[in-house]
């Protein structure tokens, strides 16, 4: 029979058939079908989740590789997504059911997956298999905890973390012959220096009467409050924290401590000229990225993951010490958190939680993580594996201590990727001194809260 | 009556052959445009989030897109990309063509109009990155050459008042689609009407504005419809290269779907946006022709 002989009803029903046929084929199997049908060796398939940089991937590949080849059971599959899609990624895969069965996690980022019931509680896989929790930092574990029906559950295991510490750069603080900042500094010192160190196109430092404050060439401080909701390690070592409750799903930008302490900072920027308000996208500095890695900056906060960067980039003589402390000592910390969850929908959950166990070896986490620009290890024991002193800066023994005091970003409630995003342009609009402080703060709460409110726990 | 048969044949033959092909077009279409075009559709009236059932919302989902200042933001964002790109981009391919058309014979000319042709058939990203590197603020060659003559370049994309510019610099370089279409419709139109103004003793300023503008007015009106359309649509070098930033200056509709959708993961609110776009393309375009009865002349209208 020819094409020519069909009629055009039978064309019809043969493409309406080839695609119902498509429909209708068998899906691909399940890993835990293939585990029944197969040979019992047959190894177990695991999917990996993983959102790296490409210094960190490296070290993670051969690492996982390892690890594939001392484990003939599994047969791991690395999926990587770079961090800029990372979030959608996430997003698209819980649409379609389809994440993998360990998923590398940003804690601000998990917490909408898990209310969703994305990932799976690991409570009972903690207590089945006597994971140890005690080694891991403690402060590091609540944005993955989450309460379902009443029970408190853990849906995550933190691996990796980036705490903020205070860079300098020590070419600058020559110039100025100003000593250089120590652990026992305290914000009033840095503001100080800050003055000292900021320069306009003249040469004339914030001191000078002189002083052009529109023509900037060289910031004493970067890094503040313009990095937005999750920077309130800059108002806790002035006595304020805008986090309302535990979880940090109530914001209070308008009560008289948190006022105060943002104050601090704007004037800073918008008075004196001599702190950075748009820290990274540079409409005040003319280029986007780190002011302080492009030379315009002499002192301000950024995550350890900085140190990776400004090494490869070999030229700003710099070194680091411990968030400065307020008037009453008390430091302040935001600490990018990363680590592992269990998609609710594997198929092995109980090997991808031995999966999970064996990336969160002390030995794994020393070997891929304890490097100067990877996160530091979240495990105790191996924390301090990540000081490398071969390699600057000197004083890394600071970004230790900082995970001690740190906070995880916050807030990582269902709404706080949402309400950071939503809020960010009004911080550097106040801190450039383009909008009123209490009224844009007075939005931002609100804004805040509607968003945090709307997307629930 | 055979000659009524043998046609009758034909026509059942020729039905048969245009039902074959068209059928594999006709089942993408229906998968990759009518299905989730529908689901769209059927989603924004839904409150959904991954790994959670569908709740019904009604009308909330397109009440909660209307009311979010990101929506007005990213509207007013279009129109200003709308404003600025169609008519940059179809008067440089007008002058293009028009330079092309009277050009015609000369040596190098078909090179030319190749290199100008070829940023429409590039990767929308790849020609993302090369803009993004063009205007870097530090290391780009556009301040590089401004800084030569002595002008301080602006921060283009990095900078909140400069992004939109830049990006609406960036469309006219794609106007290669539109020139060859104006190029190809000034080749086609009449010698004589150009002949007898010039014994009329018209200029050439007269003829293009008498002569040549309305003749070519259906292609005009059809370049812009499609140009306002994809204006509405754009979504690659803003994601590209700014993300919708600084500040919220380059958050365009088709960006601000996809955020809503893929980083709030509020999928419904998210179907609501692409509905209420393509209602407003669906507006525009409806207006467009509405007017096109007072500027668009077709051969042998009166």
């Amino acid at each position: 029979m020819t094409f020519a002989g069909l009629s055009a009803r039978a064309a019809s029903l043969f493409a309406v058939c080839a695609l119902t046929l498509g429909a209708c084929a068998a899906p691909p199997p399940r890993a835990q079908d293939a585990q029944v049908a197969s040979a019992p060796t047959a190894p177990i398939k695991l999917r990996l989740g993983v959102s790296l940089t490409a210094e960190e991937l490296k070290d993670y590949e051969a690492a996982v590789k390892a690890l594939d080849e001392a484990r003939p059971e599994w047969e791991i599959a690395l999926e990587q997504v770079p961090q800029d899609g990372n979030l959608e990624k996430l997003t698209a895969n819980a649409a379609a059911g389809a994440l993998p069965d360990v998923q590398y996690v940003f804690t601000n980022q998990a917490r909408r997956f898990i209310a969703q019931g994305a990932f799976l509680d690991l409570t009972p896989l903690v207590a089945k298999y006597t994971f140890d929790l005690a080694d891991f930092y403690p402060n590091l574990l609540a944005p993955l905890q989450f309460e379902r029906d009443g029970a408190q559950g853990l849906y995550g295991i933190p691996t990796n973390a980036a705490p903020e510490i205070v860079f300098y750069n020590k070419a600058m603080f020559d110039a100025a012959k100003l000593d250089y900042p120590t652990d026992a500094w305290t914000l009033d010192d840095m503001r100080v220096a800050a003055r000292k160190l900021t320069l306009d196109k003249s040469g004339r430092n914030a001191e000078d009467p002189a002083f052009d404050k529109s023509q900037v060439a060289q910031w004493g401080w970067y890094g503040a409050l313009p990095a937005g909701l999750y920077s309130r390690s800059f108002i806790t070592p002035l006595d304020a924290d805008w986090c309302a409750n535990p979880d940090c799903s109530q914001m209070d930008f308008t009560s008289a401590p948190v006022l105060k302490a943002i104050q601090f900072w704007a004037d800073m920027s918008v008075n004196e000229g001599t702190a950075l308000a748009d820290t990274f996208r540079g409409s005040q500095t003319g280029a986007g990225g780190d002011p302080f890695i492009a030379g315009q900056a002499a002192m301000g906060m950024n995550g350890w993951f900085a140190i990776g960067q400004l090494n490869s980039q070999g030229s700003i003589n710099y070194d680091v010490v411990q968030p400065f402390k307020g008037p009453s000592g008390t430091r302040g910390s935001g600490v990018s958190v990363s680590g592992y969850a269990i998609s609710a929908t594997s198929a092995n959950p109980d090997e991808a939680f031995k999966l999970l166990m064996a990336l969160s070896e002390p030995a794994f986490l020393s070997r891929v993580w304890a490097k100067p620009g990877h996160g530091i290890p979240a495990r105790r024991s191996v924390a301090a594996d990540a000081v490398d002193t071969a390699h600057p800066p000197a004083n890394q023994a600071a970004a230790i201590a900082a995970l001690e005091f740190g906070q995880p970003f916050a807030p990582y409630t269902s709404g706080g990727v949402e309400a950071y995003l939503t809020t960010i342009d009004l911080f550097i609009a106040a801190l450039k001194g383009e909008r009123a402080l209490e009224p844009t703060l007075k939005e931002i709460e609100t804004t805040a809260n509607d968003i945090l409110q709307k997307a629930g726990p | 009556m055979r000659n009524h048969q043998r046609h009758s044949h034909r026509d059942r033959y020729r039905e048969k052959w245009f039902y074959v092909l068209i059928g594999p077009w006709l089942i993408g279409f229906a998968l990759f445009q009518v299905v989730p075009l529908s689901a769209g559709l059927g989603l924004s009236l839904f409150d959904w989030t991954p790994a959670q059932p569908l709740r019904w919302a009604g009308l909330t989902q397109v009440m909660a897109a209307l009311t979010d200042p990101r929506t007005h933001l990213a509207l007013v964002n279009t129109a200003k990309y709308v404003l600025g790109s169609v008519p940059l981009t179809l008067g440089l391919a007008l002058v293009l063509a028009m330079s092309f058309h009277a050009a015609r014979g000369m040596p190098g000319t078909s090179v030319l109009r190749t290199a100008v042709f070829l940023p429409s058939v590039m990767s929308g990203v790849a020609i993302a990155f090369a803009w993004a590197w063009l205007f870097d603020p530090n290391f780009g060659p556009v301040n590089g050459a401004l800084e030569t003559i002595g002008i301080a370049g602006p921060g283009w994309f990095k900078n909140q008042h400069w992004a939109m510019p830049a990006m609406v610099l960036l469309s006219a370089w794609t106007c290669g689609g539109a020139m060859v279409i104006y190029l190809a419709a000034l080749q086609m139109l009449p010698r004589e009407l150009h002949e007898a103004a010039m014994l009329d003793g018209a200029g050439p300023w007269a003829r293009f504005r008498s002569i040549t503008l309305p003749l070519l007015s259906p292609v005009t009106f059809y370049l812009i419809v499609i140009a306002l359309i994809s204006a509405l649509q754009l979504f690659t070098p803003a994601y590209v290269i700014t993300r919708g930033g600084p500040q919220g200056a380059t958050l365009m509709t088709g960006l601000h779907v996809y955020l809503t959708g893929f980083q709030f993961g509020r999928f419904g609110q998210a179907s609501a946006l692409s509905l209420l776009v393509l209602l407003i393309a669906l507006a525009v375009t409806a207006i467009q022709f509405k007017l096109s009865g007072r500027w668009v002349h077709y051969e042998g209208q009166k």
